[in-house]
């Protein structure tokens, strides 16, 4: 176990690495680093609740925990090609959080999680039609001691997505976009935990959309996406496997001010299946509000509320516990403020709250953490 | 950086020019002297035929930059009169011409300095051949077989000396150096008396005035920027925060839609949207032309005052 956390801790300084050097304007002609930043972070987390999840490996009998976490990350996005026509970009984040949690019946748990995402993109002006973009990506995660209940951590997963995306020139003041997306997600399911395979899937989605405005612009979208669960049955012996259709729609409304950027939207999602277990509609409202304040500071706010509703009432074992809740709310608040040349300080308050109709189980979390983000002025 | 490049391109030029006067000045040790003279005269011929299209070149790419300077300088004082008017909207449209006035203005610039290093390369060929034709030249005199003929090839050594000098002359003349043009409607006239010129150094200085409002704009335009892409940057360093970890993924919809928002399209679409780093360089590069045109300015109003102080 430790020597596959070096050769991660490896891998990942090579990947850095390596983009640094392709960075360099002498390494990679026109090829050069926009952005680069480098987190480090510390931060108390208390957890509490009853809400069970079945991809989780342990049980503990306690409804509260806390932990003390110290977290590291760096992203980047590095601009391969640049001109006034077209653009191919590769952007990249990876970080490791290394938790200490205590509050539990059992035993002291002391889970690491390893992230890191790459996305490369492509985006073509046809013209004066449109703008074509075109997107690859890989996100993977791993988790080492992930503990129970109420600490949620999300288990380790890769993804692959892949996107084709078309938005239009402004006729009269109103633009439209198409988007096509395909995704697969592999859960990386240990042996004594089978259970994680039942999140495995593949996707392939469509949605279309058209907006208007200029600093003040709304857009509505709508989309469909076609799902497939290898790992979970649909209980019909003539079609075995889960297989959902999604269909959505929303507005979203940004205002990019010259001080104030803010965006709020509504989402409504029905979610039809081969299994009458998983059908449910949701209602989902985002919002993002950012804007300076005195002394250089800047106030960050991002909030999600999500609502939803089983079609068919259904007995606690058909669920996936745990990754089907009935509601949640997340907000997040964090002020931020220059400490040096390139150096930012933050401070950020978190909280999250998820709760099922299935015994009344809730899962709560609040936490606020201390993040120095620091971008290096040699790029 | 240019000059740099110039004089390390005017020292090879002078290498190749050596090795060919060696060249030459063998061929003409080994051969008829009358033949080699003929050899030298050819070349000295198309040298000059170089110069006069390597000096043509220059002057059209001057030319070409004293039009484009009087469109730049004729928008900084649309940008003067706006200003003075206090009209707004009038200020901005004046801004934005002086902006994209800049940017023909600075490809002339290249343009004129591109001309130049091929006018130096050409004059310092020329320099190189009449310096072996002068020495063929001294030793015809020496083997002259009449006084006529003694005379005619001094009068030809006199006309190429002349020559060879009014070429080095020019290598440092002030009027060939790196802003060739400014405001070539205001020069310096040999009627002008202290009043016409004080008068145009006055001219120049208004207009160095009115490129330090728009630099004045420029910086609070950059302030702007700054602070933007400072708030753009803290604001993507909070939404990286939370999803890094996938803090942001909660246990309700088991496959959340991850299709990334298409950005706003543009009402014209020719070109790519700048962002904000790139808008921001394309400002800093502005306002370093415009440092500059203002410095040349506030040079030529002083060369002015210059002469006037000179005067009797």
């Amino acid at each position: 176990m430790r020597a596959r956390g070096v050769v991660r801790a490896v891998g990942l300084a090579v990947m850095v690495a390596s983009i640094l050097l392709l960075g360099s304007d002498q390494a990679a002609g026109q090829s050069h680093m926009r952005d680069l930043v480098i987190t480090l972070g510390g931060s108390v987390e208390s957890y509490s609740g009853n809400f069970s999840a079945v991809t989780v490996p342990v049980v503990d009998s306690t409804d509260e925990a806390t932990a003390a976490v110290g977290e590291v990350g760096v992203r980047g996005l590095l601009a391969l090609v640049e001109n006034g026509r077209r653009a191919v970009e590769l952007s990249f984040d990876g970080g490791l959080r290394q938790a200490a949690a205590l509050g539990f019946t059992v035993r002291d748990y002391a889970p690491r999680e390893w992230a890191g995402s790459a996305t490369l993109r492509y985006e073509e002006t046809l013209g004066e039609w449109g703008r074509l973009t075109s997107r690859l990506g890989y996100r993977g995660r791993a988790v080492r001691d992930r503990p129970p209940m109420p600490l949620f951590l999300q288990p380790g997963y890769s993804t692959v997505t892949g996107g084709l995306g078309l938005v239009t020139r402004s006729f009269d003041g109103v633009s439209f976009d198409l988007q096509v997306e395909g995704e697969e997600a592999d859960y990386r399911a240990l042996e004594f935990l089978p259970e994680l395979n039942l999140l495995d899937r593949r996707s392939v989605g469509l949605q279309a959309g058209v907006r208007w405005g200029m600093a003040s612009t709304v857009r509505f979208f709508s989309g469909v996406r076609w799902s497939e669960y290898p790992e979970q049955g649909s209980f019909d012996p003539t079609d075995p496997f889960r297989r959902d259709h999604t269909v959505n729609v929303g507005f979203e409304w940004t205002w990019f001010g010259d001080r104030i950027f803010a965006q709020a939207g509504l989402e409504g999602t029905l979610n039809r299946s081969n299994s009458n277990r998983p059908e449910y509609d949701a209602l989902s409202f985002q919002a993002l509000f950012n804007t300076p304040l005195p002394w250089e500071m800047s106030l960050n706010v991002r909030t999600v509320i999500t609502g939803k509703s089983y079609v068919r009432e259904t007995e606690f074992p058909l669920l996936v516990p745990g990754e089907e809740a009935d509601n949640a709310s997340i907000a997040y608040l964090q002020l931020t403020r220059p400490l040096a040349a390139n150096l930012d300080g933050a401070v950020r308050f978190g909280w999250t709250r998820a709760e099922t109709d299935i015994g009344d189980a809730y899962y709560d979390r609040f936490g606020g953490s201390v993040q120095f983000n620091y971008r290096p002025s040699f790029f | 950086m240019t000059r740099r490049r110039c004089r390390r391109r005017d020292v090879g030029v002078r290498v190749v020019g050596v090795v060919m006067a060696m060249g030459l000045a063998l061929t003409s040790a080994v051969a008829a002297p009358e033949l080699s003279a003929q050899a030298t005269e050819s070349v000295l011929a198309e040298r000059r035929l170089e110069y006069r299209a390597a000096r043509d070149a220059w002057e059209a790419a001057r030319s070409a930059f004293s039009v484009v300077e009087r469109q730049f300088s004729a928008a900084l004082e649309q940008v003067g009169r706006a200003r003075r008017s206090g009209d707004d909207d009038a200020l901005e449209d004046a801004f934005a011409l002086a902006q994209d006035r800049s940017v023909p203005y600075r490809a002339q610039e290249a343009r004129v300095e591109d001309a130049r290093e091929r006018l130096d390369e050409a004059r310092q060929a020329l320099i190189n051949v009449i310096t072996v034709r002068l020495g063929e030249l001294l030793a015809q005199l020496d083997e002259a077989s009449s006084a006529a003929e003694r005379a005619q090839l001094d009068a030809r050594w006199q006309d190429l000396r002349n020559e060879q000098q009014e070429l080095e002359t020019q290598d440092g003349d002030d009027d060939l150096q790196v802003m060739p043009v400014i405001l070539p409607e205001i020069t310096f006239d040999p009627r002008d008396g202290p009043d016409e010129l004080e008068a145009k150094a006055q001219i120049l200085e208004r207009l160095a005035a009115v490129a330090d409002t728009v630099v004045e704009n420029l910086d609070q335009e950059r302030e702007t920027l700054t602070t933007r892409l400072r708030i753009e940057r803290q604001r993507q360093d909070f939404l990286a925060g939370t999803d890094r970890f996938d803090d942001i993924r909660v246990p309700v919809v088991t496959n959340p839609a991850s299709g990334e928002r298409p950005a706003a399209a543009d009402s014209t679409m020719a070109s790519r949207p700048l962002t904000l780093e790139e808008r921001l360089e394309a400002l800093e590069r502005y306002r370093e032309q415009l440092v500059s045109y203002r410095d040349q300015l506030l040079i030529r109003a002083r060369q002015f005052r210059e002469r006037v102080r000179r005067m009797p």
